[in-house]
């Protein structure tokens, strides 16, 4: 094993050759009996529209397959699944930028896909294909496009991208499954493209058909496999034995034996055309922080066996807005009955008011010491996860926009403001003991809230350096709730020039 | 350097022109091997002093200094043997000489003696067959293997007899005569011109030289006259013969230095030895052995402990010498920062005969450093203090109780001395110059009167702590009557024990700081004033309604001194980093910090307590100061008075729930900053989990903020107490940061219970 399995999936784009998949990293300072899993997901639902989704896809692959199979010979059972779904397996190489070493670096990074549409609609890992500037795709039969990137959901971590097919050219593609009908025991496939070896097939059983993953279960549970899965193999499908596309894998464990990870069809049913339509899952924010009735990580049960306990609103946000307070209990959206038991039920509940309707009034019904009330909120937009990334060469550090999802502890600190994302080493701002995540405050006494105005004063400063101007930079930062002032020196030059 | 040895006493003249020049790099004629450049410089400016100072002598004495045969015959060497005692170097208060050039004393050698297997060796005249007399050593016994007096090649074995009382001289009897030994027979009448014939190692060998007598004189602001002439020395008449032996640098005019040195006031081997146990027994009578119990610095989670107990900051018990002045009145002798004495917790002082007696804490002494105590009972003994002035005890015998408080240990050793000089101390009181350490030196004087104790100027406020403390000087006893009166006059009001709690107060300027470096102080136009920037402290924020927002103190200030009233060394400001000021706190890991090491994980924040507050503090609270700070490159002065702050996290009160293994402290200024929890909201922070207890296993992290306890909002540890009556277990809300949950606490079946 290399250096490179060790890595999260958020940071498998290292530049170099590396492949973007399934890893998940237990934390080396954790104890061994905490969940060994970090990630994103996204969980299941009676989704109503999933009937007529599948209609949509027509399997032309399948016809190729012969029928007649016993069922009791189960090796040509497996072997006609995965000749169904093998023709649309692809393997992705991408070009990556990558801000987080202080500096913008070009490398290549792997993953697998699985076409769904004979127009060539890829689905993937958003981890596959964050910050690609170019997408390259093999498919099974040898054919090779590059393609576009048409929708990406960190929260999910899916990805939509398209091949750029000659006019009249189409691929073969598969169809998603229900993974709301899996029972653990089901025997399943992985097919990727594991440490770039791709036409890989590995077999196991759904572990746990909804797997709660603590951080990493915004919208969705997960489907937990032992069939093999490596860094390779992310944004490849989950195949179950009639063929079908259940899932797309995104992330494994590097500790604790054979445990994968697939994002369940139907969130990839629910997030797909949303993607195709938005270029994002267009998730509305309420800020609502939720616990189940029976929190055991907590140690708490809360009275009740109906609806789920608000645990504070987000600063800012629809729900701090209308007064929901810690200690409600939700019981209704709207008219429909929300309930979250444990914690794999939160998911759900998160799910449901991520759809609402973005701007509309949502009456919620929460129990408030023995009383039932409605509240009226208003949806906003979630808008961007991630920050806008720039890198600022001479003063050797990239910096990052501060999004509230993305790093809500630095939020927490500035709510609009610019963070120092990367410090290059050596490089001169290393030197002056600039730290990545030092909030920027002001550079050379002028204050700065976005990239943009980093990068107007970084082409300031660097055209200055050229003229043989001020040598000097003074940066103010909050690192830990306080302001540090920095200098940069550049007669000391730790980049050169 | 050759230059004749003229000795010039008058160090009213030389000591301000070479004061700066220290003993090893001026070592006159003693030890050529010492000399550097800067002797060199300090020799040639010193003769021209010289030059100045002397007149050449009326007339002719001894043809180009020539000495009689039979007085060649009496110049003998007197050689100590000298040995380590218990591990301690010899020292010898005697063996060292003022140097006439620099004016400070210099040891003549005695641990290169030791070092090159040889014995030290002083001038001596021999007066009878078996009698040489020699300047005084002062050395004490233990460290002499044997004395020798030496004529030429021969030696014999000799024993200190005599010590006169007033002069600084004594006799050795000789195991038998020298054979080629002539005593000198000292001719009163013998007619001038005079001179003087010193006998010394000089230079490259032993010689002996002759100059004028007179031609220097000395007059007192009084109009008392003295000749000047060097000492150890005799007087030899125009003929040659012996005139009289001269044991004192000063002479007063006329001719009282021509009465037989039989004639001077001499004690006995039996006299000497009588008063020596005299002193002995006073001292053990009056200086007692004081126990200082302190309680131990707090330490807070996530602070290191300093481990080095050999500092006074973190000591938990001193010991110290302390003079009985009264009854009800001990003085102990140990400079307490006023940090270390707010710990003061209990006084204990032994006696010598072993019994122990529990004291009160008086006060603080403002000008040394030292403390008064008074014992629960009236102490049976107490000292006698000399008011004789140090400048009439010149070249007197005096006793010396040299007790030397190591840890629980004392170690006392007595022995006689005499003070050649006075000098100007502190706040120009006269202080008595003794050649060597005067740490632990307690001066008697043959009466058994005490004449001079060991004290230290108090360390100034704001001194670094790895300086050394302040060197002990003599003082004369006669000051000392003062700390048996009220102590208003005398005591130092802010150097006082406190409670645990006052102790932990700071002094409040209401400012956060960061240390400046080279880069900032450039950048900021104070480089010269920060010794590029290794001084100083930039001011990143300034809390509304504190004594520095309120005289208009802004961020991007630059603190560089303060001065307290009353002292008149300024001190730089400096702050130290702390834990998390390189670096941000892992709030984004925190869920992966295991239990165990929760107690290690340092404040998230700057702490409140930084070295200005201490320093503040140490001033005294409402005591003024001045303030010199920068803004924008130009120099601004500011006086303040300084305040006792609001509490921090280091003083705030603190819930303790033990059944629950978690600790909660209320909220304080800093903390509600970096949390941004507005006064007047709720949380109580909490300061400590213990690992694998009820607070961990509900998950609870340290410096999360607990907001509602049992669905109470909380913010005071009287809040936490009531709420926490009404039910367990408790049901807690938590917030990290931004987030906030809900969590049961669920207390251990019997509190403390593993």
């Amino acid at each position: 094993m290399t250096e490179g399995m060790l890595r999260s999936p958020s940071r498998a784009g290292r530049p170099g050759r590396s492949h973007r998949t399934p890893t998940t990293v237990p934390s080396r300072l954790g104890p061994r009996r905490a969940s060994p899993l970090f990630g994103l997901a996204f969980a299941l639902a009676a989704v109503a529209a999933w009937a007529g989704l599948a209609s949509a896809f027509s399997p032309a692959a399948r016809a190729d397959v012969p029928l007649a199979i016993r069922p009791d010979d189960f090796r040509a059972v497996v072997n006609r699944a995965k000749e169904t779904v093998f023709p649309a397996v692809v393997y992705l190489r991408c070009v990556v930028e990558n801000f987080e070493q202080g500096r913008r670096l070009r490398g290549t990074a792997s993953g697998s896909g699985v076409v769904v549409s004979a127009d060539g609609d890829i689905l993937t890992n958003w981890h596959v294909v964050d910050r690609a500037l170019e997408v390259r795709c093999l498919l099974n039969d040898g054919r090779a496009f590059t393609a576009d990137v048409i929708g990406v959901d960190k929260d999910t971590d899916l990805a939509l991208v398209r091949l750029r097919l000659p006019p009249g050219e189409s691929v073969p593609f598969a169809v998603l499954g229900d993974s709301a009908r899996l029972r653990e025991g089901d025997f399943v496939m992985a097919l990727g493209a594991p440490w770039g070896l791709n036409r890989s097939v590995s077999f196991g059983i759904v572990a746990c058909a909804r797997r709660y993953l603590p951080e990493s279960s915004e919208y969705s549970s997960w489907i937990q496999t032992d069939a093999s899965i490596s860094p390779g193999n992310s944004g490849g499908p989950l195949v179950d034995t009639e063929g079908r596309v259940i899932g797309i894998n995104a992330r494994g464990s590097m500790e604790g034996g054979d445990m994968g990870f697939a994002i369940p069809s139907e969130t990839v049913a629910l997030v797909l055309p949303r993607l195709r339509d938005g270029g994002d899952a267009g998730w509305a924010w309420t800020g609502l922080q939720m616990q189940p009735l029976r929190d055991f990580q907590r140690n708490i049960t809360f009275e009740g066996d109906t609806g789920v306990i608000i645990a504070g609103a987000d600063e800012n946000s629809p729900a701090r807005e209308a007064g929901l307070q810690a200690q409600d209990r939700l019981l209704r959206i709207d008219d429909h009955a929300v309930t979250a038991l444990m914690e794999e039920d939160l998911p759900d509940v998160r799910r449901r008011l991520a759809l609402l309707l973005i701007g509309q009034p949502v009456t919620l019904t929460v129990r408030r010491a023995g009383q039932d009330l409605e509240i009226v909120l208003r949806p906003r937009a979630k808008g961007r996860v991630l920050g806008e990334e720039l890198a600022c060469p001479r003063w050797d550090f990239t910096v990052k926009a501060i999004n509230q999802f993305e790093v809500p502890d630095l939020h927490f600190q500035r709510p609009d403001g610019v963070y120092i994302f990367g410090v290059l080493s050596p490089g001169n701002a290393a030197g002056s003991g600039l730290s990545s995540r030092d909030i920027l405050l002001r550079i050379n006494g002028l204050e700065v809230r976005t990239v943009d105005e980093v990068r107007r004063l970084h082409a300031q400063s660097v055209a200055a350096l050229a003229e043989g101007g001020s040598r000097r930079l003074v940066l103010s930062v909050l690192r830990n709730g306080r302001s540090v002032q920095i200098v940069i020196d550049f007669t000391r030059d730790y980049s050169g020039g | 350097m050759f230059a004749p040895r003229r000795y010039f006493p008058s160090f009213f003249l030389m000591k301000p022109l070479l004061f700066s020049l220290s003993p090893v790099a001026c070592v006159g004629g003693l030890l050529p091997r010492r000399i550097s450049n800067r002797g060199l410089a300090s020799a040639v400016v010193g003769a021209l002093w010289l030059v100045v100072g002397w007149t050449p002598a009326r007339g002719a004495a001894l043809a180009e200094g020539e000495i009689p045969a039979p007085v060649l015959a009496a110049l003998v060497q007197v050689e100590a043997f000298v040995q380590m005692a218990e591990g301690e170097e010899p020292a010898a208060a005697g063996w060292s000489q003022r140097c006439p050039k620099c004016g400070e004393y210099h040891v003549n050698g005695l641990d290169d003696a030791l070092a090159d297997e040889r014995p030290a060796a002083v001038g001596g005249y021999l007066v009878a067959p078996d009698r040489v007399l020699a300047p005084d050593p002062m050395i004490h016994p233990r460290f002499v293997r044997e004395w020798r007096v030496r004529l030429g090649a021969e030696s014999v074995t000799a024993r200190p007899v005599a010590w006169a009382a007033d002069r600084k001289a004594v006799l050795f009897a000789l195991e038998r005569p020298l054979a080629a030994g002539r005593p000198l027979v000292f001719s009163p009448q013998a007619s001038g011109p005079y001179s003087v014939l010193t006998y010394s190692l000089e230079g490259d060998g032993w010689g002996a030289l002759v100059q004028p007598l007179g031609g220097s004189w000395l007059t007192r602001p009084d109009g008392r006259r003295f000749q000047t002439v060097p000492g150890d020395s005799i007087v030899l008449a125009a003929d040659g013969s012996p005139v009289a032996p001269l044991s004192s640098e000063i002479l007063p005019l006329g001719e009282a230095w021509k009465a037989p040195f039989a004639s001077w006031p001499w004690l006995d081997e039996a006299a000497y030895r009588d008063r020596l146990a005299a002193v002995e027994s006073a001292a053990s009578d009056v200086i007692l052995h004081a126990t200082l119990q302190l309680r131990p610095v707090p330490v807070q989670p996530g602070e290191d402990p300093s481990s080095d107990s050999d500092e006074d900051a973190n000591a938990t018990t001193l010991h110290a010498s302390a003079l009985v002045l009264g009854p009800g009145r001990v003085l102990v002798l140990r400079g307490l920062a006023p940090a270390v004495t707010a710990r003061l917790e209990s006084v204990t002082l032994t006696r010598g005969d072993g019994t122990v007696m529990p004291a009160r804490f008086v006060a603080s002494v403002v000008e040394f450093g030292a403390l008064v105590v008074e014992p629960e009972q009236p102490l049976p003994a107490t000292v006698r203090l000399a008011a004789t002035p140090w400048r009439e005890q010149r070249d007197r015998l005096l006793f010396a109780a040299e007790i030397r408080v190591k840890g629980e240990e004392r170690r006392a050793h007595y022995r006689h001395l005499r003070s050649a000089a006075t000098g100007v101390g502190l706040k120009g009181r006269d202080v008595p110059e003794f050649a060597g350490a005067t740490e632990g030196l307690f001066v008697f004087d043959q009466e058994g009167r005490l004449v001079g104790a060991p004290l230290a100027k108090r360390a100034d406020p704001g001194a670094e702590r790895w300086a050394s403390a302040p060197d002990p000087f003599t003082v004369q006893a006669d000051e000392l009557r003062v700390f048996a009166d009220e102590p208003a006059a005398w005591a130092d009001a802010r150097n006082v024990p406190r409670s645990a709690a006052d102790e932990r107060s700071l002094g409040w300027l209401g400012v956060e700081l960061q240390p400046l470096d080279r880069d900032l102080a450039q950048a900021h136009g104070v480089s010269a004033q920060t010794e590029e920037g290794q001084s100083g402290a930039l001011v990143t924020y300034v809390y509304p309604d504190s004594p520095a927002g309120r005289v208009g103190l802004v961020a991007g200030d630059v603190l560089l001194r303060i001065l307290p009233a009353g002292t008149q060394r300024a001190v730089p400001v400096r702050v130290e980093a702390f834990a998390f000021s390189d670096q941000p706190f892992p709030w984004d890991r925190y869920d992966q910090i295991p239990d165990a090491y929760f107690d290690r994980i340092p404040r998230p924040w700057a702490p409140a307590e930084n070295a200005l507050g201490a320093l503040l503090k140490e001033f005294g609270f409402d005591s003024a100061y001045r303030l010199d700070y920068a803004r924008g490159g130009k120099l601004s002065t500011l006086d303040l008075t300084v305040e006792r702050g609001p509490d921090h996290y280091g003083s705030a009160p603190e819930a303790v729930a033990t059944a629950y293994g978690l600790r909660l402290r209320e909220l304080t200024f800093e903390t509600r900053r970096f949390y941004q929890i507005p006064a007047g909201q709720p949380g109580l922070l909490v300061a400590r989990i213990e690992a694998g207890g009820p607070g961990a296993v509900a998950g609870l992290k340290p410096y999360e903020v607990v907001t509602a306890v049992n669905d109470q909002p909380v913010s005071t540890v009287a809040e936490f107490e009531s709420a926490v009556a009404v039910a367990q277990p408790l049901r807690l809300g938590v917030r990290r940061m931004h987030q906030t949950r809900l969590v049961t606490v669920i207390p251990t079946a019997a509190p403390g219970a593993p």
